[in-house]
């Protein structure tokens, strides 16, 4: 039972986040800022909880068990708060220097690979396949595509002729890219909604829904009345 | 030049909560009433579908939820569908997060589609729930390296006492990782990918797609476009769900947005064209 009133307290609690944050589409308002930072603060405090716990588990407990070499790591860490220290600001430095050369060598030699030379290996594909046609076009669009755009970056030398063809080739790719880019971007932005909107529609949240028609209702009678005309969101 | 009474006019200054309301009916009505357009399959969904279908049944294939609860909508139906398709193949899931809202949602898709998580008899036999890897990019290398450097798993269990976890050495041990991602499959490309040989199937969302294109299907096997590309998966797998079921709003609300695309383009037209 207790857990049945939970799920349900769950379903109300997040229509109702919902459509206080959606609030915000009639205008700036303090309880769209409060769901904001609702969100805000539960995010954070369940990502910090949880950091905690994974450090706890995998440090802190081999540690206690004896592993010394963990001491290491996390006493490193703990200079990171010298950062609100004037005086020992230097000490945080170290673990920062520490993560920040762990994190490039990491990510420099990897993605060296991963997005230069295996993608120059990926482009590098067959002008004419016999008997199929679509993916000779496929082919030509892709190489073509890949140094038309490489030759529209290039800006030490005025294009001419051919390079000029193949740049202005290279720009129109670049444009679909940024047209089929905001097409995705609009289609996510659409299932964000419908995600909402479908967890408005479960029961009891969908109780919310005349609830928080109304209250927009009395908002717009209220703006209007006191401003001759509501005020445009900014949104 | 346009005056108050004119169309272009009234046009250009249409009040936003207008679009609004006409967006939230055209996402809302085909909710609740829905037309059934038909949702055809692209290839890379279909391409995903076939990697899993190929797969000898008992493969171990890891899914690593790199996703926040913002990208839920899009993400967590995918979870459900291809879930549901590595149980009907009887394949192993080894769930990791690297996002540290990532366990709450592996959690969930062992729940819905297993029925139970760490209570069920298969629990760390067939499945398992690692948690959140905190550290970024440094926490996938070193998981890629060994997979048991992990101690405990969400629920507390010691990783090494799994029998799921047992044949593990490195990442060369995963048949497939299923990237859940609403920030980037670089990052999985170049620590799994490229040096582990592992094949990936990005489960991304629709914003992160043409970031994934330029990997298919030399890196990335395969990956599903957003809420679509879970609709399409519902589809193969045929259990319709949520995602299904909002492909005729997604619909309503690109037709709503590219009329007032042309709308918005014809008035611009006409105000330019005439004298001032």
């Amino acid at each position: 039972m207790i857990g049945l009133d939970a799920k349900l307290l769950g379903i109300i609690l997040s229509g109702g986040l919902t459509l206080m944050a959606y609030s915000f589409l009639y205008r700036e308002n303090r309880v769209s800022r409060i769901a904001e930072h609702i969100y805000l603060g539960a995010a954070t405090g369940y990502g910090a909880v949880l950091s905690g716990k994974y450090v706890y588990d995998n440090a802190a407990v081999p540690l206690a068990k004896g592993n010394a070499l963990w001491a290491i790591p996390l006493l490193s860490s703990l200079l990171l708060y010298f950062y609100f220290s004037k005086k020992h600001f230097w000490l945080y430095r170290l673990p920062t220097a520490a993560i920040i050369g762990v994190g490039t060598g990491i990510v420099v030699a990897a993605d060296f690979r991963t997005r230069l030379t295996e993608q120059i290996k990926a482009t590098l594909l067959p002008l004419f396949i016999v008997n199929k046609p679509y993916e000779t076009i496929n082919n030509l669009i892709i190489i073509f595509g890949v140094v038309g755009a490489l030759i529209f970056f290039y800006f030490s030398k005025e294009l001419k002729g051919p390079t000029r063809g193949l740049a202005d080739f290279g720009k129109y790719i670049l444009m679909v890219t940024f047209g089929a880019s905001f097409g995705q971007t609009f289609m996510a932005r659409i299932s964000l909604i419908i995600g909402r909107v479908q967890s408005l529609y479960v029961w009891p949240a969908s109780l919310l829904l005349p609830l928080a028609a109304i209250l927009v209702a009395v908002a717009f009678v209220w703006d209007r009345r006191k401003q001759g005309k509501p005020r445009v969101s900014t949104g | 030049m346009a005056t108050e009474k004119d169309w272009t006019h009234k046009l250009a200054t249409i009040d936003p909560r207008v679009i609004f309301l006409l967006l939230f009916i055209c996402v809302g009505a085909p909710l609740l009433m829905p037309f059934g357009l038909p949702v055809g399959i692209s290839p890379p969904t279909t391409s995903t579908y076939k990697f899993i279908e190929g797969l000898p049944s008992g493969s171990i294939v890891v899914s690593a939820f790199d996703m926040s609860a913002a990208v839920a909508p899009e993400c967590y139906p995918q979870v459900a569908a291809f879930t549901t398709h590595l149980k009907n193949k009887n394949h192993k899931i080894i769930e990791v997060a690297f996002d540290s809202a990532g366990p709450m949602f592996a959690d969930q898709a062992l729940k819905d589609v297993f029925g139970a998580s760490k209570d069920h008899p298969l629990y760390g036999k067939n499945f398992v729930n690692l948690g959140y890897v905190a550290g970024g990019e440094a926490a996938m290398k070193a998981f890629a390296g060994d997979p048991k450097m992990i101690q405990k798993d969400f629920y507390g269990k010691d990783v090494k006492d799994l029998e799921i976890m047992q044949p593990l050495s490195s990442a060369r041990d995963f048949k497939l990782m299923i990237v859940i991602s609403g920030s980037q499959v670089d990052n999985f490309v170049r620590q799994f990918g490229d040096p582990h040989g592992v094949p990936i199937v990005g489960a991304v969302t629709a914003v992160l797609v043409t970031r994934v294109m330029p990997y298919y299907p030399a890196k990335v096997v395969g990956y599903l476009n957003g809420l679509r590309g879970a609709a399409e998966y519902e589809q193969l797998v045929k259990r319709p769900g949520i995602a299904l079921a909002g492909m005729d709003a997604q619909s309503a609300a690109h037709l709503l947005v590219i009329i007032f695309i042309l709308v918005g383009n014809v008035g611009y037209i006409v105000r330019k064209r005439r004298p001032s």
